[in-house]
């Protein structure tokens, strides 16, 4: 939708693999819904590059004439959603200055600023018009990253470049646009990798080397994976900002926490463990198993990854199986396990918000898990030999945290539908600790940030249910 | 001292969340600030070692979270050098 100043559009899953094929950039964060729900930014995200070429194609639209880049100043201040609407808005643009911002519904996603000048020709020569091979993100460690250089070709397949930003393609240096589809694949896929997100980039048009976009990391911040890359190639010269994000969170083999459990503390429970292909889930069905419980650990859509649970508790000595599970459709329960124990750890992705709002969206995603679907699994596996429910809620109920509102208040009255199910079961024991930031993929942070081991708090709340 | 160090935090604080300086009291902090997410947290921290030339460890950086903390860990610094 394009009006004056300002355009809007929804990126789906088909555009991004369009722009992945076209790019080169195919790094799961952006293409692969399952691999993504497991980064920091808990799901499928727009290639930031993607969002810039889509908003100077729409500024670039009503204007006449070819352009080369004379300079670029680009800021993705946060991960843009797949399947969320964002509009693009004029912030101060000039005759051959674009000010743009990029904007969901209650914050500001990117900022851009480029300055055009005049090309005199389609300064294509040195552009490979093909699509890049396809490849894998490389997975860097720390160490590889500061050592990263390279040599990336020029490559922009004409056919898909004018069908995606048609105007961009007619009208802005090929040499240029080549580059800036290099950045992208350099981020995404070479430095620093799969495990990387683009946070600024800074171009000037210069005299570069014909042999395409060279890299080099000038600077590595150990801190937070911040990692500073020289570039150079298609006659622009600059700077990009990534950050080498944290890997997802691996949690404990079922080999190593055999030492902490009794063989038979929790022998005779049939234990339903709802999310358990990683994170809280997880470690509680190892735990579990480990104590001689006979577990069902459910997923949603990281079948592998439950595989991968049940495949390690099995080879330490442990009883498990796994079955998808979704709580948001109860009538896709899995079939004839009957639970003595059900330990509830379904979640979405627990997105924050900005201090100060209250996004009524964020509360009805968080409540659908933490309160109806709670709910609901309970009616489904509520039988009378059921002794126990486990339900994490969160210490932010007591204490606020900015932008945790939504989550506080959702996990709050999933508290109360505990305290109802206590009333009209006496006997049936509830466990409901408000649990501190632990270390999962939820509280992944780029920054240094205070997580807490969660296999004593699970393994005391596992053995207060059993008590 | 005190004060104009401060004002100086204060001034950092709000250019990084895209705010005014008086957008950002002497006792603004995450809670408070719109935009104070982990990412701008970040480039606080990063923005506030270039302005006073110093290095926060880890455990300072994660108890940085209002103007009040950061110009009392600033203050340290600096006296110590």
């Amino acid at each position: 939708v394009r009006e004056s100043g300002t355009a809007a559009r929804v990126f789906e899953l088909l555009d991004q693999r369009s722009f992945a094929e076209l790019s080169g950039d195919a790094n799961p964060l952006h293409v692969d819904r399952v691999a993504a729900r497991r980064s920091l930014a808990g799901e499928v995200v727009v290639h930031g590059i993607h969002a810039l070429l889509w908003a100077l194609d729409e500024w670039i639209a009503e204007r006449e004439g070819l352009v080369e880049i004379e300079r670029l100043d680009v800021e993705f201040l946060r991960p843009m959603p797949v399947g969320d609407c964002v509009r693009v808005s004029d912030a101060g643009s000039g005759a051959n200055v674009a000010a743009l911002e990029i904007q969901s519904t209650d914050a500001t996603l990117a900022t851009i600023a480029c300055t055009f000048a005049s090309a005199s020709g389609s300064m294509s020569s040195g552009v490979v018009d093909e699509v890049p091979p396809v490849s894998s993100s490389r997975p860097l460690a720390a160490d590889q990253v500061r050592a990263c250089r390279g040599t990336l070709p020029l490559m922009r397949p004409a056919t898909s470049a004018r069908r995606m930003f048609p105007h961009l393609a007619d009208k802005l240096s090929a040499r240029q646009f080549a580059a800036l589809l290099a950045s992208t694949r350099m981020v995404g896929m070479e430095c620093p990798g799969l495990h990387s997100l683009f946070s600024e980039l800074h171009l000037r048009r210069a005299q570069t080397p014909p042999e395409g976009l060279t890299y080099e990391v000038r600077r590595f911040d150990q801190r937070f994976g911040l990692t500073t890359i020289d570039v150079c190639g298609g006659d622009l010269s600059g700077t990009v900002l990534a950050f080498l994000r944290p890997a997802p969170q691996s949690q404990a083999r079922s080999a190593d926490l055999r030492q902490l459990v009794a063989p038979s503390e929790f022998s005779g429970q049939r234990a339903l463990v709802v999310g358990g292909s990683r994170g809280l889930g997880e470690v509680l069905a190892k735990l579990l198993a480990a104590g001689g419980a006979d577990v069902l650990l459910t997923y949603c859509s990281g079948e592998e990854d439950a595989r991968a649970v049940v495949a390690d508790i099995v080879d330490a000595g442990g009883r498990a199986s796994c079955a998808r599970f979704d709580v948001t459709e109860p009538d896709a329960a899995p079939g004839d396990f009957v639970p003595t124990h059900l330990y509830y750890c379904a979640t979405p992705f627990i997105s924050a918000g900005t201090a100060g709002t209250f996004r009524q969206d964020a509360f009805e995603r968080f409540r659908e898990f933490y309160v109806t679907g709670f709910s609901r699994t309970l009616a489904r596996f509520d039988n009378p030999a059921m002794q126990g429910v486990f339900y994490p809620s969160t210490v932010f109920v007591d204490a606020p945290a900015p932008g945790m509102s939504e989550y506080a208040a959702a996990k709050s009255e999933g508290e109360a539908v505990c305290a109802s199910l206590e009333q009209q079961r006496p006997g049936l024991r509830v466990v409901r600790p408000r649990l501190l930031r632990l270390a999962t993929d939820q509280t992944l942070s780029v920054g240094p940030s205070v997580r807490h081991d969660p296999v004593p708090v699970l393994l005391a709340a596992a053995r207060t249910l059993a008590a | 001292m005190t004060n104009g160090l401060e004002q100086q935090v204060r001034t950092v604080v709000a250019a990084i969340m895209r705010l005014t300086p008086d957008d950002v009291g002497a006792d603004a902090s995450a809670q408070t600030v719109r935009g104070w997410d982990s990412l701008n947290h970040l480039k606080l921290v990063l923005a506030l070692e270039e302005e006073f030339g110093v290095t926060f460890t880890e455990e300072q950086i994660v108890q940085m979270l209002s103007v009040s903390k950061i110009t009392s860990v600033v203050g340290q610094l600096l006296s110590a050098r």
